[in-house]
């Protein structure tokens, strides 16, 4: 993973953005196991950096490790330039959004926020000029009072943002703050935090398996599986050009097509669908030395298998025996409002030696202009290039 | 640190019993196996087994009728049931053994008794029960009528064996406190071990003859307390979904009956014992009692109570705090020995600690400290189990935020964890506190010579024989024991109720 050199974010305080958060070559696991690999990650400062994962894939245990509530077994985490691998918790300037939002019961809202401050007793916590401000910064104003068990979950989340935003920390960890909202509270709730953290000028890790939020709200995507780093991106990048098969399935709906390079055609992929143009020069899993090597295949005759991600957008269902497309049945449909997403069997091609092999399944969306019936037989075409990773 | 302070709390409160088995030995173990088989030990040990497994069985028939009845049935008012199957346990056993004997004077003996700890034990077995049924799934009782068994059958081979465990538990409970009960069968002229070891006590003969006969009681208790143990285990393994049904609408006058069932219950349980105090207290006795008396009493009492709790809960502290927090074999280890003290009867911690004193500490002999000590014995369990809930109510995200917020390990604990778990370490509290002003055994054989409380007060007079003069210490002792009645009263959790910890 390639970390391009660091520069300012277009959100910094007037200070320029700190929190810049270096972990290099951290291993942390529990009693059951290991949990993170040799993983090494640049978050930039002022930076809105998401860790994306499914659950299990130690992206928790990395919060834990950047927050100093997780002994890493080795390797360095650096704030700003500052080895903190054994700083404790409460001296690494790390704040923390966890899950439930974590509000201590028996403290008022502005108690909550003031727990932050030094020498500010929780009742006089709501007089405090700085509570009152991020009381402000979270759209709470006159809140204070409340006690936690008064609010909703969305403004149990803002207060909690609030708090962590309290001691002034260099950090912000979000560690899945959505989770216990529903999906409509969520998006509300979520552009209200990306306001305040960017007002605030901090810089934020968010945990989430949630691939939508992750696209919605990062400057950049970590991707974590098993407590490896697969691709370090940019939400457009990861989505338009994910590294491996399984990164593009779990980043986004994704038709993976098994292809083919022949002899003789070196940039086109033969795939179930017909020829396919790639995005980039075509890469043999090795990324540094894709054409001359692909030549090299090709003089050898050499089959080369990989897989070609398409985006369901880009299947456009047609009359059959159309001419430009493969022809196949609908196997299912699912009407989602505007659009549709339609699978569709299509018979392997000769041009990938399947004869006879089951059907392949892809699954097209397109706009829910007309209905489609199961059973209906339709041409499918490929518009635009696709994105060629290596097969496995 | 705290992992030591824990152990060496446990090890202290195990420390009674080993000393017990020394002195019991120290005679050569001939002569205790001589004490222990003897006719007369013996015969105790069966009144004993008899009155427990009597008050055993009727309290678990009892306490499954009335948790189904004040749970699983339509009645008006369902959270008052709950309230009046608890408060039977305001009335200590040897306060309502004393209300009796001084309305029925010459109708003492084993059934009287049995009527005395059943009415005041069924709680036991009824509040656990209670429990159970609101977790019990109860489709599986209605997937048993589509297979065409009767409703009878489907309840008791369906719904009963989901609540059994729970019951089960529940009457090891009453077992226990039926063995180590005292003050009851020497009020109701029913000898037992416990009256059998204070006999041997008092008459300071032998003491290793006490010592040795308090050791089948203490096997006993101690079998009970695993039992116990393993059994609640059991009741641990709920259904991952329970379902339920409202509660059975009965017709009008079936309901009537129920009520009025269990009203009678209740009634027995917690009316008639003051009532009649209150009536023998009006009649005049020769030694009566002043007001001076039953108010030195009681500030002795509440003082004691509340010094003895206060010691107790801050020695609960890091077991509690260790095992909420941490899961491992010897903190298991070391929560299991505090409730070995708990389970032990008044008159063997008692007899123990005079030993235990006299061989270790002789200048703490016969001092309220030593007295102090047998009630933190006795009570620990009480204030480590509110106290462990209420740690594990913290969620440990709560500590992590407060870190994170630049606040230290210590105060972090003091300001998140122990403020959070407050309100569930102060019931802890009461509950030692309602303990300790109605122990009577270790009271008696422990307390320096001038020292009365409440319970040895009302004990002296009875002793006396004037009845009229202890009945207001009766009365007092019922309305202490309210309290703690009303905290169980209201942590449980009942089909229809909402999970009532997220009030605040």
């Amino acid at each position: 993973m390639s970390e391009q050199p660091q520069h300012g974010s277009q959100h910094g305080s007037q200070h320029g953005p700190v929190g810049g958060v270096r972990i290099e070559r951290v291993s942390a696991g529990h009693r059951s196991g290991p949990v993170l690999h040799e993983l090494s990650l640049d978050v930039r400062p002022g930076e809105f950096l998401t860790v994306l994962g499914p659950s299990g894939s130690g992206k928790t245990t990395l919060a834990r490790v950047i927050a100093g509530l997780h002994r890493p077994s080795t390797g360095r985490v650096l704030i700003d330039g500052r080895d903190v691998t054994s700083v404790p918790p409460e001296r690494r300037g790390v704040g923390l959004v966890p899950q439930d939002g974590a509000l201590f019961p028996h403290l008022s809202v502005a108690g909550n926020i003031g727990y932050a401050i030094r020498g500010l007793p929780a009742r006089r916590a709501g007089a405090d000029p700085r509570v009152r401000e991020l009381l402000d910064l979270v759209g709470l104003d006159g809140f204070g009072d409340r006690m936690p068990d008064q609010l909703s979950g969305g403004q149990q989340q803002r207060v909690a943002l609030a708090r962590s935003l309290a001691a002034r920390p260099r950090v912000v960890l979000l560690d899945e703050p959505f989770n216990a909202l529903d999906a409509r509270l969520r998006e509300e709730v979520r552009g209200q935090l990306r306001t305040a953290l960017r007002a605030a000028g901090v810089t934020a890790v968010l945990i989430t398996h949630d691939q939508a939020e992750a696209l919605a709200l990062s400057d950049r995507i970590a991707v974590l599986r098993d407590g490896v780093l697969m691709q370090v991106d940019t939400p457009v990048a990861l989505h338009e050009r994910p590294v491996d098969a399984w990164t593009a399935r779990f980043v986004g709906d994704a038709v993976l097509l098994r292809g083919v390079r022949r002899a003789g055609s070196v940039d086109d992929v033969e795939t179930v669908l017909g020829r396919i143009t790639p995005k980039d020069p075509w890469r043999s899993g090795r990324p540094a030395d894709a054409r001359a090597d692909a030549r090299a295949d090709a003089r050898a005759d050499a089959r080369a298998d990989v897989i070609v991600v398409l985006r369901p957008e880009q299947l456009r269902l047609t009359a059959p025996c159309s001419g430009a497309g493969v022809d196949g049945v609908v196997t299912a449909v699912e009407y989602a409002g505007e659009t549709t997403r339609v699978t569709v069997a299509v018979s392997a091609d000769v041009a990938i030696g399947e004869r006879g092999a089951e059907p392949t399944l892809v699954t097209a969306r397109v706009p829910s202009d007309r209905p489609w019936g199961v059973g209906e037989q339709v041409s499918v075409e490929v518009s635009g290039p696709g994105h060629v990773v290596p097969a496995q | 640190m705290v992992v030591l302070a824990a152990t060496l709390v446990g090890a202290a409160a195990v420390a009674p019993i080993v000393q017990i088995v020394l002195r019991a030995g120290s005679q050569g173990w001939d002569r205790t196996a001589a004490i222990v088989l003897r006719p007369r030990t013996l015969d105790l040990a069966i009144n004993t087994l008899t009155l427990t497994a009597t008050v055993c069985a009727i309290s678990l028939v009892l306490g499954v009728a009335v948790a189904y009845a004040s749970t699983r049935i339509a009645l008006p008012a369902p959270r008052l049931w709950i309230v009046l199957a608890c408060l039977p346990l305001a009335v200590p056993s040897f306060v309502a053994a004393f209300a009796w004997a001084s309305t029925w004077p010459r109708a003492v003996g084993f059934w009287p008794l049995v009527v005395v700890l059943t009415v005041t034990c069924v709680p036991l077995v009824t509040v656990p029960t209670i429990g159970a049924f609101a977790v019990a799934d109860e489709t599986l009782a209605d997937v048993a009528r589509t297979l065409g068994r009767s409703r009878a059958h489907a309840f008791v081979r369906v719904l009963l064996p989901q609540v059994l465990p729970a019951a089960g538990a529940g009457t090891l409970l009453v077992a226990l406190y039926t063995i180590a009960d005292f003050g009851s069968p020497a009020l109701m002229r029913h000898q037992t071990l416990t009256t059998g070891v204070y006999a041997l006590f008092r008459s300071g003969i032998d003491r290793s003859a006490a010592a040795a006969m308090s050791l089948p009681l203490a096997a006993l208790a101690l079998s009970l307390v695993i039992a116990e143990r393993r059994l609640r285990a059991r009741g641990g393994r709920r259904p991952a979904a329970a379902r339920r049904r409202p509660p059975h609408q009965l017709s009008g006058p079936g309901t009537a009956l129920v009520a009025a069932a269990l009203s009678l219950l209740a009634l027995a349980g917690v009316g008639a014992p003051p009532a009649a105090l209150v009536r023998r207290s009006l009649i005049a006795d020769r030694y009566p009692s002043t007001a001076s008396d039953l108010a030195g009493a009681a500030a002795t009492s509440l003082a004691l109570a509340a010094v003895a709790a206060s010691v107790t809960v801050l020695l609960a502290l890091p077991i509690s705090h260790l095992v909420a927090r941490y899961r491992s074999r010897w903190l298991a280890v070391v929560e299991s020995a505090t409730v070995i003290g708990y389970a032990m009867p008044g008159v063997v911690i008692a007899l123990a600690l005079v030993a235990l004193s006299l061989a270790v500490l002789p200048f703490i002999y016969q001092t309220l400290t030593l007295l102090i000590i047998a009630y933190v014995v006795l009570a620990l369990p009480l204030s480590v189990g509110p106290s462990r809930a209420a740690f594990r109510a913290v969620p440990v995200s709560m500590d992590e935020v407060s870190r994170t917020l630049g606040r230290g390990p210590v105060p972090t604990w003091l300001r998140v964890r122990l403020r959070g778990a407050l309100p569930g370490i102060m019931a802890g509290w009461l509950l030692v506190v309602a303990d300790v002003l109605k122990e009577l055994p270790a009271t008696l054989m422990l307390r320096p010579i001038g020292v009365e409380t409440l319970a040895t007060e009302l004990w002296g007079k009875t002793t006396l024989g004037a009845y009229g003069a202890a009945a207001p210490i009766g009365i007092l002792l019922v309305a202490v024991g309210v309290v703690p009645a009303l905290i169980l009263a209201r942590g449980i959790r009942t089909p229809g109720t909402a999970d009532r910890s997220a009030d605040r």
